[in-house]
């Protein structure tokens, strides 16, 4: 019975979303079921019966001047040519890579994040040691950069080559978009877990760095509470961006079949935020590496690292304030 | 040896009404008694059926109705109208004269 219903999706998955052809479809699919089932009755095997079902189907060509499709049916060539299939093995690799590279990309942006550690630790100890602990400090702010640059690089240089994917119409055929819905299904679990957790760090970062202070008001606890925060921040960063970059390919997949066709599966197209404001419009999208920017910008100038990260609340809160207005 | 669908493609109607005449009836229930009536000889396509059916209620010879079936499921059932009626008999004459004219040409030695 599986294998006639996915036969009679697979015919119509190129028709358009109309009451008639849902109706045809419908009909079809009960005959269909009808024959089947006293095939079966009369003692056929399964495959002999799911054969002869399929067999006295007939073809789509009959059902044109019904349907009102006959410009699809015999527009095929045009069809064809314009739109990009892609393959069952190919939707496997992207789904690979967009994790993949969501890891990657993840733990450069919590390199970025930690960087500042160094200076961090290095300033408090400042007053006991010598030259040598900034020094050090400094050399792990700048490697941390610098393979976050190459994480963040490589990530985008290995996801360029499914920019196809937004660049011309595509689709997937009814069985691979039925199990790329399977796979955003199953992995919804963890998605939500994979938030829950970023949130948790997120809320209890500054528990180290008071709990610390309240212990001895010493300027090494403080800079190693903060050093905490920052790790636990970059964490529940790294697993928000990887999490985001698993979903958004399943999602982007998902969004190549539209509602107006029959293929069943998809996902409503993203609305592009627009702020109805011709700067903003301009400046939003930028948004966040600009803050990036004034974030080390002012934390190199002043050196004060234990005060800075509180641009990244202030910009979380005034984002939130803008995308609202 | 198998009937060619060319050549009946103008009497499915014909057919469909005729089995509707007796009793109002579903998709499956009309091809399983055109195949039972014409001994396996002419198998009519779902898509063949499903085709005459939308055509014919869209001229008015049938209507369609929601039904049951024994299981439960929902169905679609289709009765013969008055003017489904008046058209069958129509198509009854011209098959006769058609019959008698074709007749001429088929040499039975």
């Amino acid at each position: 019975m599986e294998t006639i219903h996915n036969y009679l999706e697979s015919m119509f998955a190129r028709l358009p979303n109309t009451q008639e052809v849902i109706r045809a479809k419908c009909e079809l699919g009960q005959m269909m079921e009808d024959k089947y089932s006293e095939l079966i009755e009369a003692g056929k095997s399964d495959n002999e019966a799911v054969a002869q079902v399929i067999a006295e189907f007939g073809n789509l060509e009959e059902l044109s001047d019904a349907l009102g499709i006959s410009h699809i049916l015999h527009s095929d060539n045009v069809y064809a040519d314009n739109i990009r299939q892609i393959t069952e093995d190919e939707v496997h690799s992207y789904i690979y890579d967009a994790a993949f590279c969501g890891l990657l990309r993840g733990f450069g942006i919590f390199l970025a994040i930690i960087c500042s550690s160094g200076p961090i630790l290095a300033a408090t100890y400042h007053a006991s040691s010598a030259k040598g602990a900034m020094t050090a400090g400094l050399v792990f702010l700048f490697c941390s950069i610098a393979a976050a640059v190459a994480l963040l690089t490589y990530s985008a240089l290995r996801m360029g080559r499914w920019s196809f994917i937004r660049r011309m119409p595509c689709s997937i055929d009814y069985s691979t978009a039925g199990m790329v819905n399977d796979g955003l299904r199953n992995s919804h679990g963890s998605f939500v877990l994979q938030r829950t957790i970023a949130v948790l760090l997120f809320c209890s970062c500054y528990i180290p760095l008071i709990v610390l202070d309240y212990i001895d008001d010493d300027p090494v606890n403080s800079g190693i509470g903060v050093t905490i925060l920052l790790f636990m921040v970059g964490i529940a960063v790294w697993i928000l961006v990887a999490a985001a970059g698993r979903e958004k390919s399943y999602i982007t997949l998902l969004g190549l079949n539209s509602s107006q066709k029959m293929d069943g599966h998809y996902y409503k197209e993203q609305k592009k935020v627009h702020y109805g404001n011709r700067f903003l419009d301009a400046v939003m999208p930028v948004y966040w590496p600009t803050v990036s920017c004034v974030y080390l910008i002012i934390s190199f100038l002043t050196f004060r690292w234990d005060i800075t990260w509180i641009i990244w609340p202030i910009a979380a809160v005034a984002y939130n304030l803008i995308r609202n207005l | 040896m198998e009937i060619s669908s060319d050549v009946i493609r103008g009497y499915n109607d014909t057919i469909i009404l005729s089995l509707l005449l007796d009793s109002p009836s579903y998709g499956y229930e009309i091809s399983k008694r055109i195949r039972d009536m014409t001994d396996d000889c002419y198998i009519i396509k779902e898509t063949t059926l499903y085709s005459a059916f939308t055509r014919m209620e869209k001229n008015g010879y049938l209507e369609s109705f929601p039904g049951y079936a024994d299981n439960g499921k929902r169905r679609t059932y289709y009765r013969i109208t008055e003017k489904g009626q008046q058209y069958y008999s129509e198509k009854c004459s011209e098959w006769e004269l058609t019959k008698r004219v074709i007749e001429h040409f088929i040499r039975k030695d």
